[in-house]
This record gives structure tokens, sequence and C-alpha cells, in this order.
């Protein structure tokens, strides 16, 4: 170990006189002339006693002493009588040591003592390898670092793996061609004949590495394309836009994802010039002003069935309203979120007077927490209840039991996701009279009940006993409340056969034993999140193929 | 008359005599009051009482009492007492670091919430303010102070003019060419908006309120004030603005710009990408920076930053120690003839008194410019730093109210009298202090107040162009900016430390409260304070300080060196040049798998070119460098380690922005470098990959560690203290920033939110607060609101009581 202490250092004088490379490379390793020397004496005493112990069992240890002395004497003379005679000779040397020979720790084995001879203290013993020994000692503790290394470097990949939701396995070929491709796409000039799927991976991959530009860009487009998607559009410029006009006439739907250099003129061209467009989702295009939000709707009129729009402060309520007179009755899909231009309750409140036969919805984060209220949510399901699949109210804090119980119950046959992302003033009783008996609904799919702080034991286990057998992804991320004795109760009574992501981040009440519990009871589960959770360590028990995100001990 | 001559004089027997200044009270009760009536010096009034405006600090009791007497009517005695009470509890303010009423002394103003009220920018630092205090007392004494504290209602007044019309009267009556100032101001022909044509050569097109602030700024230079300030709001540009000036006559040069460091290597990139070289940028810092004034004269534009400027001044003028004894050396900034000097961030000289302000008043130089988003940052005061720098006459002289003697400095060598008329300096006044500070400061902005206020209005429409985000958001074209809390609760064991650690400052607090000594004890509240923040964002940062790593039963020092690229205990550990430590295999591995130029081998941690011996000798543990070191080093390794709620909710919000078909990436500011050492260890432990910014790096470093993170995709995470990034740094790479601990006051916040939300970016953006729901953060969140809502509610609020935290809100955080 490398752990030399500070306090060894301390004990030895600070001021020494200057050394030689060879005095600190011995010093270093441990050999010193003078303990040669005194345990060659010792051996040798160790020697004689052994010899002459049986002869003279009864001389005194004085006695025995004066001889070895007297041999040391001796060879001491003989020594400097040599050095005299014949300049430096190595003779004496060599005779001395091969009488120094040592048995080696390991093998037993007769040897000569070098400067590589590895020390080694066994069973309380110190001594010496022989050469081989040695250089098997050395071997074995050069693959032992080199495998603890391996396993440090192991470590970090299998964290970055799982924090990019992959398992550490080999790719396809497939996979490691388009990885290949989008390394070194600067140098493609044509895709050719790639299949959608690949081009969409493409496409991702580049997004995520920041490099889809004006240039790359051109790679995708193709005058039978149906589907566009860019998840990051940054870094293509307003002349580039306007090229997807041009080269994907027959284009249907389109995804542009944090679209900063969209313009007035690119969304009004995309109105003009694509005819088959019908769904639009865009995320930040923030240049886009009032005015040309109006003209986009008039333009687009009843062939807009899918409207997803996020992160802008200019759509306001004239454009809202602007989409409701001209796309309302169409609208099958709408996404109105992080809207901070629509600042007044009005605005929303013409909603249920448009849409008809919604089937997602969407009015997430909104820029006041008054702006959407139980009434407005009430009557836009008693329009739309029927068809309506997906429903999507996070951070609608304004929102309390009563759209619950008097709307969701009674109007949502067919809703299959629901987020209701922290809504403080849902409580325990109004989830459990929403589930309890709710029997229009076979079942949801998707639940998000993130930072819900009102809900408790009680409401999650009626919940789960409507939507056990359907449900395939929950979230309840910061439910503090939730206690040892839900988990307790899931393992004797409910089993979820179709869950696969749950997120119990912050549910400080979740532990190994929950975890082994839920591991035992979802038989699908995959992701697993418990950041936050400090009491679920490596011991947990876990079904091979679930991934728990977020224990410390991973990557600590 | 000598001061000890004039002591000595009445009270020689005066037991405390000999002791220390402070001791004020304690010698005057030693005096009796008939004697000194009996021996007062006659014609000890007048020098006296003029001695004691200059020096507060140092003078002895005993002249202090004499003076003060000695300027009042000697038969009023007994109501004299408690005037000399007071005016002794005032001075011993200055010195001391208690203030009760502190509000009254200080009384100062920030100009922004009436120039602009929606960005007010104070800042409620609390030990800096407590320095400012110091300064701002010394200030007063400086100028001719009012007679405010003779005015008791005990004391029968006949009417008289008020102090602030007779000198008014009096500086007219010596100075008619003052009485011109303001009408000749409000006359003024103000620059009208005009867009100037784009400069030939600059590679970026300027958007069109860039080139009104172009056609401004030429033709304000034009004008007799020659320059300004520039005060945009942060992110609009001012560089490039400023760089389109160089670029508008490139004949005119050579232009000097001092800059903090961190912007230093920003300026000179900007002005390299957006002129396409055309401009000959040199870079004067560093160790092996030009000695002569020769070397400068080659450059275009010169960079340098404000710690080099007032060394090479401090250097030219009062000299450095060498064996030799006391060394000069002429400073080549200063003995160089520049056309233009432009002040980045240029409340860097807010306190004029400062070495930095008073090296850049003394620079040679034909125009001069201020950059600063934020030109008043407490007071009006600081205005007035700028004033002196860009030679606004009369506004920064000191005039005369005997004759027609006027000067920009204050020249008293002998303290007694004024160097050029004689008069004492008492009759001598500061243009700004008298007709625009110190009337707001007496009234606030009510009558008097208001018609100064009114007359820096009228400078500040003369001499300053600001522009914010909301007015030009269309030119802009900003993202919205979306802020949010994330509000946690601590798990069980952290709640269990929390509460023992808050029970404990309550108790001592309360003990403060009960004794009525909580304003002496500002600064033992404050370390209370401080631990419980640094405790909600995890304990180490607590249990483990610099210095108090204590050693563990077996008798051996915790701690471990931690390799920087496995970020385990380092096996073999090795140290680069550049003094980052690393395994022997981890770096040999790093070495061997570049491939590619190996000039371009770069050190992992701070991005410069790698220099480091493979073979050399493994390094120590060292219990020093322990101690001194980062918390990493200090904390248990080998899985026994627990992290804190903070750092898993942070970890969580960064795993939730993962995806495998976009890049988000995110700033992480705090306070506490620990809590970021920590935080990158975790991160980087959990897969992230990171760069740090830290105070301590060279400008060269910050440079190449901010491009690395610009341009590697996958370095998704961008760790600032708030003090070292809080300014000067361009970072639209990211779009997200995470703010681990509550600040006292929300600007600082918004400013650091601003590294994001500026031009370029075209992501939108999200900044996150983050807040322990159960520990003294929510409180200061509460407080941060209610703050902030006063702010809005009440325009003509004197704010200084709004920047800084008074006792009530001290008990405040510590309700239950």
């Amino acid at each position: 170990m490398s752990r030399r202490r500070a306090d060894k250092k301390e004990n030895e004088p600070e001021v020494r006189g200057p050394n030689s490379a060879l005095t600190a490379f011995l010093r270093e390793q441990g050999i010193d002339a003078g303990a040669i020397r005194r345990r060659y004496e010792q051996s040798l005493l160790t020697e004689r006693n052994e010899q002459t112990s049986h002869l003279h069992e009864q001389e005194e240890p004085f006695q025995e002493n004066e001889i070895i002395l007297a041999a040391i004497e001796k060879r001491r003379r003989r020594r400097t009588d040599a050095n005299s005679d014949s300049g430096y000779s190595d003779s004496s040397f060599s005779s001395d040591d091969v009488k120094d020979s040592h048995y080696c720790m390991n093998c037993d084995r007769e040897f000569k003592i070098t400067v590589y001879s590895k020390k080694l203290e066994k069973d309380g013993k110190v001594g010496y390898l022989c050469t081989e020994c040695t250089r098997f000692q050395v071997d074995q503790e050069r693959r032992k670092k080199k495998t603890a290394f391996e396993a440090r470097k192991k470590r970090k990949k299998l964290a970055s793996a799982l924090l990019n939701r992959q398992e550490l396995k080999i790719p396809s070929l497939q996979d490691i061609c388009i990885k290949l491709l989008s390394k070194h796409i600067d140098d493609v000039h044509a895709l050719g004949d790639i299949s959608v799927v690949s081009l969409n991976k493409i496409s991702r991959i580049l997004s995520k590495n920041r490099s889809l530009n004006n240039r790359t860009m051109m790679l995708f487009l193709d005058v039978t394309l149906k589907h566009l998607e860019f998840w990051d559009c940054s870094n293509i410029d307003m002349a580039y836009l306007d090229k997807i006009t041009a080269f994907c006439p027959k284009l249907e739907s389109m995804t542009l994802n944090m679209c900063g250099q969209l313009h007035n003129s690119n969304l009004i061209s995309f109105a003009q010039n694509l005819l088959d467009l019908n769904s639009i989702v865009l995320n930040g295009p923030f240049l886009i002003s009032e005015p040309t939000w109006v003209q986009f709707f008039e333009l687009m009129n009843a062939r807009l069935k899918l409207f997803h729009v996020s992160n802008t402060h200019r759509f306001s309520g004239d454009s809202l309203q602007s989409l409701l007179t001209n796309c309302g009755t169409s609208l099958e899909s709408l996404s109105l979120s992080r809207l901070d231009g629509l600042m007044s309750k009005a605005a929303y409140d013409v909603l249920p007077y448009h849409l008809r036969n919604l089937k997602h919805l969407d009015l997430s984060n909104p820029f006041k927490e008054n702006l959407i209220d139980d009434n407005l949510i009430m009557s836009i399901l008693s329009v739309n209840g029927e068809s309506i699949e997906t429903l999507l109210l996070d951070g609608c804090s304004g929102l309390t039991d009563l759209f619950l119980v008097k709307g969701v119950k009674r109007y949502c046959s067919s809703l299959k996701r629901i987020s209701l992302e922290s809504l403080d003033q849902v409580t325990d009783s109004g989830l459990t009279q929403l589930f309890g008996g709710w029997t229009i609904n076979s079942g949801l799919i998707e639940v998000n009940l993130k930072r819900c702080f009102g809900l408790g034991d009680r409401g999650i286990l009626t919940f789960l006993n409507h939507s056990a057998s359907s449900l395939v992804s929950l979230n309840l991320n910061s439910v503090y409340s939730l206690s040892h004795t839900l988990f307790q109760t899931l393992s004797r009574t409910l089993k979820l056969p179709l869950l696969t992501a749950l997120d119990l981040g912050f549910v400080r009440s979740v532990d190994d034993k929950a975890i082994a519990i839920l591991s035992r009871i979802c038989p699908k589960l995959k992701e697993l999140e418990v950041y936050g959770n400090n009491r679920c360590t490596q011991r947990a028990r876990i079904r091979r193929g679930l991934k728990v995100l977020g224990r410390q001990s991973d990557s600590i | 008359m000598t001061k000890a001559s004039e002591a000595g004089g009445f009270i020689v027997d005066d037991p405390d005599y000999k002791k220390p200044a402070r001791r004020r009270r304690a010698a005057k009760k030693a005096v009796s009051y008939v004697e000194t009536d009996d021996e007062l010096p006659p014609n000890g009034t007048s020098s006296s009482k003029s001695s004691r405006k200059r020096k507060v600090k140092d003078e002895s009791e005993d002249e202090e009492y004499q003076e003060s007497l000695g300027t009042d009517k000697v038969d009023d005695i007994k109501p004299e007492d408690d005037e000399e009470e007071d005016a002794i509890v005032i001075r011993g303010t200055s010195t001391g670091r208690n203030r009760p009423n502190g509000a009254s002394i200080v009384n100062a103003i920030s100009l922004s919430d009436l120039s602009d009220l929606s960005d007010l920018e104070q800042n409620i630092d609390i030990p800096e303010e407590l320095e400012e205090l110091d300064l701002e007392v010394v200030e007063e004494a400086e100028a001719p102070r009012p007679k405010k504290k003779r005015k008791t209602p005990a004391k029968p007044k006949k009417p008289r003019v008020p102090y602030f019309t007779r000198v008014t009267e009096k500086l007219y009556n010596i100075h008619p060419s003052l009485k011109d100032v303001f009408p000749n101001l409000d006359q003024h022909e103000q620059i009208e908006v005009k867009k100037a044509t784009q400069p030939e050569g600059m590679t970026c097109t300027l958007l069109p309120f860039q080139l009104e602030g172009l056609n401004w700024l030429v033709k304000q230079e034009e004008s007799e004030f020659g320059g300004g300030v520039l005060a945009d709001e942060m992110g609009m540009g001012k560089t490039i603005q400023t760089i389109a000036l160089f670029m508008h006559d490139r004949t005119k040069s050579p232009n000097l710009v001092i800059a903090p460091t961190v912007a230093l290597m920003q300026w000179k990139s900007e002005i390299e990408l957006h002129t396409n070289g055309i401009l000959k940028v040199g870079v004067f810092h560093g160790q092996n920076r030009g000695k002569s004034a020769e070397e400068l004269k080659e450059y275009d534009v010169i960079l340098t930053t404000y710690s080099v400027l007032e060394s090479v001044y401090r250097k030219q003028n009062y000299g450095f120690k060498r064996k030799r004894g006391l060394v000069k050396e002429p400073s080549p900034l200063h003995n160089t003839h520049f056309y233009r000097v432009i002040l980045d961030e240029a409340h860097n000289i807010k306190d004029r008194q400062s070495g930095t302000a008073k090296a850049a008043n003394s620079l040679d130089t034909e125009k001069r410019w201020c950059l600063s988003g934020t030109p008043l940052q407490n007071r009006i005061g600081e205005m007035y730093s700028l004033i002196r720098f860009m030679k606004l006459y009369p506004f920064c002289e000191y005039f005369c109210t005997k004759c027609d003697c006027r000067s920009t400095e204050w020249k008293f060598t002998n303290w007694k009298c004024c160097d050029t008329c004689g008069h004492t300096p008492m009759l001598h006044t500061n243009f700004f202090n008298h007709f625009m500070l110190k009337n707001i400061q007496k009234y606030g902005v009510e009558g008097l107040g208001l018609e100064s206020f009114k007359n820096i209005r009228l400078l500040l429409k003369n001499i300053m162009l600001r522009r914010t985000k909301v007015q030009r958001a269309d030119d802009l074209g900003l993202p919205p900016r979306i802020v949010e809390i994330r509000r946690d609760r601590f798990n069980e064991e952290e709640k269990d430390l929390y509460a023992s650690l808050y029970s404990d400052s309550k108790r001592k607090f309360n003990d403060y409260v009960a004794e009525g000594v909580v304003l002496n004890n500002y600064a033992n509240i404050f370390t209370l304070i401080t631990r419980m923040r640094q405790l909600a964002d995890h304990p180490d940062l607590v249990l483990r300080r610099v210095g108090t790593n204590s050693i563990d039963s077996s008798g051996m020092p915790e701690g471990v060196i931690v390799c920087q690229l496995c970020d385990d205990e380092a096996e073999e550990p090795i140290e680069s040049k550049c003094h980052h430590k690393f395994c022997r295999l981890c770096v040999s591995e790093y070495v061997e798998g570049f491939n590619g130029d190996p000039n371009k081998l770069e050190c992992p941690v701070c991005h410069l070119a790698l220099s480091i011996d493979l073979e050399g000798p493994a390094i120590e543990v060292d219990l020093e460098l322990i101690k001194k070191g980062s918390i990493v080093n200090r904390i248990r390794m080998g899985g026994e380690w627990r992290s804190s709620t903070k750092i898993e909710a942070l970890v969580e919000e960064l795993f939730h922005l993962r995806s495998d078909r976009v890049t988000i990436k995110s700033i992480v500011f705090s306070q506490f470098t620990s809590m970021l050492d920590l935080v990158e260890w975790r991160l980087k432990r959990a897969g992230f990959e990171t760069v740090k910014l830290q105070g301590s790096m060279s400008p060269l470093q910050r440079e190449s560690t901010i491009k690395h993170f610009m341009e590697t995709p996958s370095v998704e995470v961008f760790l600032v203290s708030l003090k070292a990034g809080g300014v000067a740094l361009n970072l639209c790479e990211a779009s997200q920033v995470f703010i681990l601990d509550p600040w006292w006051n929300p600007s600082v916040e918004w400013q650091s939110g601003d590294r994001v939300h500026r031009i370029g970016q075209h992501r939108p953006v999200k900044i996150t607060r983050f807040c322990i729901e159960d520990s003294i953060e929510s409180r200061i969140i509460e407080l941060q609101d209610k703050k902030a809502n006063m702010i809005h509610a009440t325009i003509n609020q004197d704010d200084a009581a709004i920047s800084r935290l008074t006792p009530s809100d001290l008990q405040f955080l510590f309700m239950n």
C-alpha cells in the first residue's frame, strides 16, 4: 500500500546529510548494511548454538559468546589481510556470502540473498524469498493491482451506464455503425438508403452531441419524408429551417425541440407550404410573436390536429383565442406548458367552449396557480371526458380534490395517463374517493403523483387496488408520508404484473426490505429510482434485470 | 500648537491620559468640567475643531473632549453634557463593530431603485458592510459635517438659516460659475437616439440597440464629458459595443481595458473573434508582463486587471521592499499616454480611497469610460468614485467657501489648513457631497433630498446610458427565464443533527437577546447562521471543517490523497506541474490513451498543457496538506461516506435532464467551495463529467476550463462558486442553473442566472434554487421575499434598511 503515514516521517530526524541515489534506494528497500551484518552474526550464533548445543550442553553462555566473538574477530582480521595483500578481492566476500545463505520463506529452498529478494512476513517470522518465489510474488502483486484498477474503471463505466439507463453489454453491429457514422458526420455527404428507424437514431445522437447544424440537418431532409423530429435545433438558423418546406413538401408531423432560432417567417412558411401538416410540436419558440401565432392559426385552420407548445413568453391570450376559434373543434391533442404570456384567467376560461374531442390535454406549469381551477378542468372534462386519454396538470397547484371527485371520476372513462405533479392541495381522502369504486374506468397505465405532499398510504393503496393490473409507470417521488406499512400490505395483497418504471425518490421509508418486496411483486419492473433514500444499500436483494437508480452505494 | 502641549495645558494630572484612545468615556468621567472651563486656552477653539474632522480615529480622548467643548458656548454646561454623550457614542460606532440604529448614520440610498426600480442591485454582504461603515464615517469626517447633533429639543434655539443654504450661498458668492452648473446640465443637448453604421471589419452583426449604443458612445466621447458610463444590463453586449467603438475609428489608439481577472481572457478572445484580428491585443498580466512603456505602444488594445493596475501604481509611488531597501519602479501603464481607458465592471473602484481607484484616477488618457451592469451596488456615494475617475468638473472638486480655491484633491498635508488657500478643512466642501449626496442621506428622497436626487438624475442622464433586457426584449430575442424553488426535507439522521445544532445556536442567540447585545455579537451570530446553512448542505461542511480534522482512535490522521481521474483513494499518487494528483496507473493510462498531437495533451482537471513525471517518486500523505486541502481528502473513503439530501436532490435533477436525444448543460452555484468539492466528487463518481471554476485559478486555467465546457458536449456540469463566477462569465452553452444555497439577497442570484440568460442563448432557461424546508434556508427565502415585496411596495423607501439584516430579521431567523 502506498498509504505511507506522515507520522512515520515525523519520527525520523529531519536533517540529513547528502545521499547518493543508491543509499536512498537501499533505504527505501529496507536494506541496511548494519542490519545485514547483524543478521549474519545472529545466524552464525544460532548455527553455532545448534552444533554445539548437544556437545557442550553445560557450557556457560558467556563462554559461548567468547567463541563467537573470537570467530568474528578472526574473520575481520582475515578480511583486512585479504584486502591488504591482493587489492580488492572478492573472494573473501563471496565465501562469506555463500555461508550467508538463506532458506526461502515459501519453498524452504536454500538461496543467495540479493537486493531483489523480497522480504516477507509470515506467521510472525520475517524472512526473504528465493529468486523464483520473488518473481512469482511480484507478478501476483502486479496482477492484483491491475484487477483492482480495472475494477475501479469498471465501476465508473457502470455508474455512467446506469445514468444513461443502459446496461453494460456489447452493442449491436448496427449501433456501432451508427455511432461511427455520427462521429464522422462532417465527412458524410449523403446518407443514402437508410431505414427511417436508423435515421431517427442518427438524428438523436447528433442532437445529443450538439452537432446537428445547418449542414448535417440537410442529410435528413427527403422528399418522401412524413415525420420529422429534430431534438436540438439551437444550431440551425433561420435560412436552413426554411429549407424544410422546400425539401419535404409531404411532411405531416413535425417536432422541433429547442427551436430558439425559429423566426416568424419560418412558421408562416410552414403553414403555407406544408399542406399535409397536421401536427406540430414546438419547444421554446420564443421568437415567434403574437401576430404570427394568430396568422399561423388562421392559415392552419381545421387542418391542425395536434398542437404542442412550451417555453415561450410570447404566446398570449390573443394567440390562444385565435387557436381555439380557428382550430378548436378539430384539435385532438393540445399542450400549453410554461407559457408565461398567458397571464389572464379569461384566456383559459374559454377552453371548454371550443374543445370537443380532445384526447390529450396538457396544461402544466401555468404562469400563476390561480389561472387554472377546479371549475375549468371540470367543464373541460364534461365536454371531452369520453375521449380524453391523457391529462397532464403538473404544477397547477390551484387544483383541489374537487376536480378529481366531481370531474375525473364522473367523466373520464377512457383515461389512461394522468400527471398531477406538485398538486399540494390534493389529499389522501380525495384520492381514496376517486379510486374507490371508479367503475367506468378500467385502470390507468401511467400515473405521476410526484410531490403531492398530501397523499398517504390509504389513498395510494386504493389507487393501486384499482389500477394494479394495468399500471406500467408510477411516480411517487417525494410523497413523504408513505410508510413501511404500505409496502408490507402490498407485499401480502397485491401484484403489479405490468409495472416497469417506478420512482420512489425521497420517500424515506423505502429501505432494503421495501426494494426486495417490490422486486418480488413487480415481475416486469425494470427501473426503480430511489434517490435520497439513504437506507437503500448494496445489501438489498434484487431480481436480475431490475435496475435500481440513485443508490449511493452504487457509486461511492 | 502641538497636540501634547494642548493636552498638557489643561489636564496634567489626568490618570487616564496615557491610556489608548478607545477609552473615551472613562476619560471623560475623570475630567471635571469646572477645571476645563478655567483652563481652556482661548485660541484652541478653531484649530481643534477642525482637527476633529480629520482624525476621528487616532485622536487622544482629552483633545477630542476639549475641542467639542470648545466649539460650544462655555456658559451652557449642563445640557451640553448630554450632547457630549451623544457625540461620543456616534463616534464610537465608527471604530467599534456595533451600531445602534446604524441606518441613521449611514443612511444610504441605492440610486438604482430610483432610477430603475425593477433591477435593484443591493448587496447584503454583511461583513463587507461593516467595513464600509468605517469608510463612510471617515468620509463624513472629511467633508464638512452638518451639525446634526446640536439640534436638541431641550435647547431653545433662535431661528437660523439652515447650514445647507448658508454653504450654498457662500459657494455661489465665491464661485459664481457654480450657479449655472445644473441649469446648464438641464439645457445640455441630449444625444439623439440614432443607429450608427456597422463599423468596418466587425465580423458579427450588431443588434439594433447595440448600434444605437455605438452612436451614443461616439457622440458622448466627442462631447465635453469625454466619456461616460455604459450601464446596460448584464448580457446585452457591453463588450461588443466597446469593441465596436474601437473599430469605429481605428486611428485612435492605444486603448486600455481594465477588467476583472475572470473576464480578461474573454475580452481577448472576443476582440480577436469579432475583429478578425485587425486590432493588436496585448495582455498586461502575469509574471512576464512587459516592463517598459515602449512595448505597450505597439498594441491597439491593452488588457489588464485591476490588481495589476493597483500593483504597478503602488510600486511606482510607494515602492516595494527588496534586500537593498525600498525600490521604486516606474509603472508602464502610468507612463503611457492612452487615447481611451475603459473600466469593465467599474464598480471595482467603488471605494474611492482604495489603491485601485487612485491608480485608475492617475492614468494618463483623453477619454474615460466605465462599463457596469450594476453601476450602484449599495449607495450613491459609490457613484462619486466613478465621477472622480471620469474627471467630471465641478462634480469631483472641493471648493473653499471663503475664497476661489478649488481642487480635485483633498490637499491638507499638515492636517490643519489647505495647501493652496490656507483655510481650514471645515471651510472646504465637495460639490458632489454638498449638492447631491448629503441631503439624500439626511432626508431621504423628500424636500431637499428630492432636489439633490434630481441633481443626480440630471447628471446621470447626461453621462450614463442604460437599457434593460425588458426594454429591448424584442431586439435581444432572449428566451423566457423560469425560476423555481425545489423544496426538500431532511432525512431523519440529518434532522437530528440539525436539531441539535439549531437548539444550541438558538440558545446562544437568546442569551444575546436577553443581555441586549445582539448587535455587539453580529459576527458571532453570523457564524452560527453560517453553520446552520452549511449543515443544510452537507454535515461534513461543519464536522470536517478545515483545521478541525480529528485524529481517530488508532492515532492515525484521517485523510487520503484522492486521484482526480478515478476519484478514489490514489494508489501511488503522483503530482502534475499544475498541482493535481493522480494514481500513477490512471494518469499513465490517460497519457497512453491520448492519440493526437502530444503537444495538445491537457490536464484532465484544469485543461492546461499537461506536464507530469510519470516515473517520479510517489508523494506522501502530508497531514498539513490534508488539513488545508479539499474536503474530499478528509472524508471517509471505502463506502462509509453518506451523501446529503441536497446533494442527492441535485444528482436526481441532473439525472432527469439526461436523455438519449438531447444534451442539456447545467451550471451549479454554491457559496461554499467545500460544498462544490463534495458535489464534484459525488457527481464524478456517479458518472457525470464536470468542470469546476474556483477563485484560485489563473486566468489561463479559467479560460481553458470554460472553453472545455463550452466545446465538449459530454461535459454536462459546470461548478462555480458564487463569488468567483458570479460576474463576467458567458456560459450560454448551458441552459440550466442550479443554486444550491440561498443567498440573503435575491439580486446576487439573479446575476448568477444572467450567466446563461444572455445573447446567444437559444434554449429555454430554467433556474432551480434548492431549499431544505425544515432548516434555516426556508426562512432565508421568506426573508428574501419579504424584502423584495418591500422594495416593490414602497418607492421612496430608504432601502438601506432593506439591504441589511436588522435585529428583527435575526429574530425571525431564530423564531420557531
